[in-house]
This record gives structure tokens, C-alpha cells and sequence, in this order.
């Protein structure tokens, strides 16, 4: 009997002892990326008339919805039941308290001239009966999901230290059925799957999409000519640039993190290296020169480093290296093949698609190589794209039962996946970082 | 200009839309220039079977060459670049059929399996069409006649996640681009 008072009498000690830094009680507890969730209240949002309509429903209610969504996506809170909705009176704080709340989500919308909408955003501290943050939010009503997303980056902030990663946008490629292989859509949308549009006119096969790092412009792969090329895209008004990269077959096209210029893979003469192109001027610059296939390139956030990949010792390892092409060091040295790296965006850690048996999946390191470890099990995931966050990447999944692609987002336990874009064959996802 | 594919030995002509071939192996002699550039030859790209092949504007494809040559398919082993006597065989018969008409170009199309990274097997479609090049170039074939382009796995010839299927996306194509010759006419 004692073994199951020990532990909870320990349980008290914790809770009592932990948060004594007053500075900042409400920190989501993450140790090795899993968290102890924090109990979080989200009433529905309250109305200041005159009252606004999101998509015929009650833009409060509609706002909740999102908010809640987000951050219970991330495993890093738990939802409080509170069946009361905002009110305009000051906040008692007592139910939330007796509910286990610890923070507390309170919202005000309205409508105001000019087609906008204003969106109070307050994030309460319920044990110590204050604000923790407070955000005053105003989008034009046709953007009303990103006043939520807003809301939930502010509450994430707040409670974790990292930027939140819900008002992004995701890049994917849809192949209908009966165009897989010929034809394929770039479409963008909300990093939740909502308010999905195409990029491009489905006449062509295009693949491999990536932001720039001002989430504008974005470059992909289009086979609108029999040898691919690479297409620079504004994302507002559709206008496109083609890069001109001397023959050779180009792929895996990556945005500098300074927006200046793009790093490829060229395959030519048996054998395919890693480029750049200043976008500016045109001038090309290769960066290895070895046998076999370097692709792949993920610049290091703060420019200095490329993380790529690489069968010159035999199957496919990751190795990083100066962003002028100095000092290459293999970085993986595990069982099997190692693939498609991508550099998160704090810096430290390096996700990849590991290949073993035929089995593909998502795996995450320290950006050295160190502690490795695997947050999917396959056996067809692969493209991971990081959250601005660093606390989740998006993928691209496959199972033997469902063939057709579809793009899920997970977090880096693994445990906290769910899907975001599904229909028919999706793939290729690349996640922007937080809007401006 | 108009160019032309054998649509058969009998002489049937396709129409196809003009010089994909010539300004496609001017594009492997460019040197760096400046964004935007690149004038893009309009391409009516169709691809894969089901397709009308008597369509004007369309472009050579697959059959073509099987109705010459008996093979326009050759298949690789996992990951790797090598020919294999089988795939070298058909290669001849390409090679001897590209000598019987000269003005016919190709464009080799390299293509890789489920199990490897998108980029990689980009990059490793790429090496197989280039090892085609080199076979047929050695074979006779002037290589200002070949281009190189690689699908990695954007275009599987197989579905299905098995290594049955995905032994058939291991392979290199050799799609017709050409132009009529007196002889042939």
C-alpha cells in the first residue's frame, strides 16, 4: 500500500516546491521535448457589438474552436473544461482555480470600419489572479482564422519561451488520381489545412517547394520543360522567375536564411554536387565537388552552415558543412541510410528520413550528430519541414493500407500527430515561419 | 518550324511543337546569366499511357520507340547506376536504331524507387540517364542528340509500395524527339 502513497505525497512536494520562480509560473514543464501539459481554461470568446460572423457562425465561438485546436495540438497543454463564455465583468477566477485551470484564455472580438476585426487576446495567470500577456490582434475579416492563430502564438510564447507556430502557412503538392506522375498542384495554405489554395495550374509536374525566409517568395521544382528547372515564386501575386542554372538536372532548391540566394543540387556528368545562385545577379557557385550524389542542402539559421546529403562513403549520410563548402564532417553514423536533413529553426537539432529495410522515417538529432532518436515508425514517412517553433515538424506519410500521401504534423515525441492535408496523393510539405 | 515524329516504320508523321529538342541542348551550354531569363520553349508535355498518340502537338512517346526498336525500357538494380547485360542489350538496338535515323533525337529519363529520399533519387534518376548517354554516345550515338532529365520517383511506373511494383520504377526511358527526314517520308 505505501508504494502508492510515496509517490503522491512526492507529486505534492513537486507541486509545492516547482514554481517558486514567480517570474514566470506558467511554464509549459518540457524536459527532452515531453512536456507535463498545462491545464489551460478557454472560454468562448465574448462579443462587443456589433457582433461578427466567421463563415455563417458566431465568430466567438469560431475563434475558441481554432485557438483550442492549436495549442491541443501541441501536447503541451491541457484543455480545462469551462462552460461559461467571457464576459465583459472583471474575471472571478474561482471556478477556473476549483477546475484546475492554471492559465486562462479570455477574448473580446468585434467588428470594426474598414471590413477588420479586433480581437483582445489576454492570457490570466489563475493562481496568481493576473495577466501573464495581453495582445491587441487586427486582421481584415476575410483573415479571421489568423486572429485566433495569433492568439494561440501569443498564449505559446507565454507558456514555452518559443514563438508559437500557428499563424504559418504550409506549402504541399496534390496529385489527383488520374494525373500522378504527369501533373501536380503547389498549393499553400494555413498551417492547419485551412483556407488551401493553388499556387499553380495542375498542367505540370512540380515538387520540392521551400519559403524564403520572409515567407513571400518561395522556390520549387516544375518539370514545365522535359529537364526541370527552378521557379521562383511571389506568393501574393502569382509572379514567377525561372533561375537559369547551366544544364544539368536541378532539384532540392533552399532559400539562404538572408533571402539572397538558393542552394540546389545539380546532377551532370554522372554525378550531382551542391550549388548556389545569387538570386540578384545570377552568379552561380558550386559548393562540393565529389562523386556520387550531395543533395539535399538545409542551411544552419544563422547562415554559416549547410547540414546535406551524401553517398560518397557508400549509402546516403548526412554531413554538414561552412556554407562556402569548407570543412565537410559526415554527421550520422547509425544503422542504415540517412537522408533529406533539415536544419531546425533554434539551431540545435537536425531532423532527417532514416532508410532501413526499405522503411522510411522521421528522425531527429542534435545538430552535431549526437542523440539521435526516431519520433515515426513508418514505414513511408519522409520531407520533414520544420515549425518555426522547433517544437514540431511537418511530413509526409504513406502507409501499405493507404497508399495515397498525405501530410501530417507531429511533435517531436511522436506521440502528438495528427493530419493536416489528406484528399488525394499530398506530399512535399514545407512549413513557413511565423507570419509578419 | 514544324518537327516531326515517326508515328511508325509506314511513315505516319506526328506534329509535335517546335523545337523542344534544339533549344533544350542549347540550355546545356549556358552559362550563368541573369534572373529572369530563360525563355521556355512551350512544351505540350504528355506523358504516361491512356493518351491520344495520333494528337497533333503531342510529343513522341514511349510506344515510338517500341515500334521501332522492340524496347524503349531499360531497369536498374537498387541504387545504382550500373547497366546490366539486358539493359545494355536494349541499348544497342537503340543505338542501332538512332543510327538509321539521324535526325530523330532522344531525351533518357532517369527513374528511381519508393525507398529513398525524394532528392536523392532525383539525383540518382539523373545518373542513370547520364550512364544511358554515355552507353549510347559510346555506341555511336552523337550525344548533341541525347538530354538527360531525371522524374527520381515523381513519376512511378508502379503504384504499388512492394518490391514487385517498385522494381519497375528502377528504369530508364528513352522518349523520341525528331524530325522528319526525306528518307523517311
Amino acid at each position: 500500500m505505501t508504494r502508492f502513497v510515496i509517490p503522491s505525497t512526492l507529486a505534492l512536494l513537486a507541486v509545492l516546491t516547482t514554481p517558486t520562480s514567480a517570474q514566470s509560473p506558467l511554464r509549459v514543464d518540457i524536459t527532452e521535448g515531453v512536456a507535463t501539459p498545462l491545464p489551460i481554461a478557454i472560454p468562448d470568446v465574448a462579443h462587443v457589438s456589433p457582433p461578427a460572423r466567421a463563415d455563417g457562425e458566431d465568430m466567438g465561438v469560431a475563434l475558441s474552436r481554432i485557438l483550442r485546436n492549436d495549442l491541443l495540438s501541441t501536447a503541451f497543454y491541457r484543455l480545462v473544461p469551462s462552460n461559461q463564455r467571457s464576459s465583459e465583468e472583471q474575471i472571478v477566477f474561482a471556478p477556473f482555480m476549483q477546475s484546475g485551470a492554471q492559465a486562462l484564455v479570455i477574448g473580446r472580438v468585434r467588428a470594426v470600419e474598414g471590413g477588420q476585426l479586433s480581437y483582445d487576446c489576454t492570457l490570466y495567470d489563475v493562481f496568481a489572479g493576473r495577466i501573464a500577456a495581453s495582445k491587441p490582434i487586427l486582421v481584415r475579416t476575410d483573415q479571421w482564422r489568423r486572429a485566433a492563430h495569433k492568439c494561440a502564438d501569443m498564449v505559446f510564447l507565454a507558456t514555452t519561451g518559443d514563438p508559437g507556430h500557428f499563424d504559418t502557412r504550409l506549402l504541399s503538392i496534390t496529385e489527383s488520381d488520374f494525373a500522378a506522375g504527369k501533373a501536380a498542384t503547389l498549393s499553400i495554405s494555413d498551417y492547419d489545412g485551412a483556407s488551401a489554395r493553388g499556387l499553380t495550374q495542375g498542367r505540370e509536374l512540380v515538387a520540392m517547394p521551400a519559403f524564403a525566409p520572409d515567407g513571400e517568395r518561395i522556390v520549387f521544382m516544375s518539370y514545365d520543360t522535359p529537364v526541370p528547372g527552378l521557379v521562383i515564386m511571389d506568393v501574393a501575386n502569382g509572379r514567377t522567375a525561372k533561375l537559369n542554372i547551366p544544364g544539368g538536372v536541378v532539384s532540392s532548391p533552399a532559400f539562404s536564411p538572408d533571402g539572397t540566394s538558393v542552394v540546389f543540387s545539380l546532377a551532370r556528368d554522372g554525378s550531382a554536387n551542391i550549388f548556389a545562385v545569387d538570386i540578384a545577379t545570377g552568379a552561380i557557385r558550386q559548393i562540393t565537388e565529389t562523386i556520387g550524389s550531395n543533395t539535399s542542402p538545409s542551411f544552419s539559421p544563422d547562415g554559416r552552415s549547410i547540414a546535406f546529403e551524401s553517398d560518397r562513403s557508400g549509402r546516403q549520410q548526412i554531413y554538414v558543412m561552412g556554407a562556402d563548402g569548407s570543412g565537410q564532417r559526415r554527421i550520422s553514423f547509425g544503422r542504415g541510410a540517412y537522408a533529406s536533413p533539415a536544419w531546425s529553426p533554434l539551431g540545435d537539432e537536425i531532423a532527417f528520413t532514416h532508410i532501413e529495410g526499405g522503411r522510411l522515417r522521421i528522425g531527429v538529432m542534435n545538430a552535431d550528430g549526437s542523440r539521435q532518436r526516431f519520433i515515426t515508425d513508418g514505414p513511408f514517412d519522409e520531407d520533414a519541414s520544420w515549425a518555426a517553433s522547433g517544437r514540431a515538424i511537418a511530413y509526409q506519410r504513406r502507409s501499405p493500407d493507404r497508399p495515397s500521401a498525405e501530410v501530417w504534423i507531429t511533435d517531436l515525441t511522436g506521440k502528438a500527430r495528427h493530419i493536416v492535408r489528406a484528399g488525394s496523393h499530398t506530399s512535399d510539405p514545407a512549413w513557413s515561419g511565423t507570419r509578419p | 518550324m514544324t518537327m516531326y515524329v515517326f508515328k511508325s516504320g509506314k511513315s505516319r508523321l506526328l506534329r509535335i511543337s517546335a523545337l523542344a529538342a534544339v533549344v533544350l541542348l542549347a540550355g546545356c551550354q549556358r552559362p550563368t546569366q541573369l534572373l529572369p531569363a530563360a525563355p521556355i520553349f512551350e512544351i505540350k508535355r504528355v506523358a504516361g499511357p491512356g493518351r491520344d498518340q495520333s494528337e497533333p502537338g503531342s510529343f513522341a512517346t514511349q510506344a515510338d520507340p517500341a515500334q521501332f526498336s522492340g524496347a524503349t525500357t531499360i531497369y536498374f538494380e537498387s541504387g545504382v547506376t550500373d547497366l546490366s547485360e539486358s539493359a545494355r542489350h536494349i541499348l544497342d538496338i537503340q543505338a542501332e536504331w538512332l543510327d538509321r535515323h539521324r535526325d530523330v533525337k532522344v531525351l533518357l529519363e532517369g527513374h528511381a524507387d519508393e525507398f529513398g529520399s525524394r532528392e536523392h533519387q532525383i539525383a540518382l534518376g539523373a545518373r542513370r540517364a547520364e550512364a544511358m548517354k554515355l552507353y549510347l554516345a559510346a555506341r555511336g550515338v552523337a550525344v548533341n542528340r541525347m538530354s538527360v532529365t531525371s522524374f527520381g520517383k515523381q513519376q512511378p511506373a508502379a503504384q504499388g509500395l512492394s518490391e514487385a511494383d517498385q522494381k519497375l520504377n528502377r528504369r530508364g526511358e528513352t522518349v523520341l524527339l525528331g524530325q522528319s527526314d526525306a528518307s523517311q517520308n
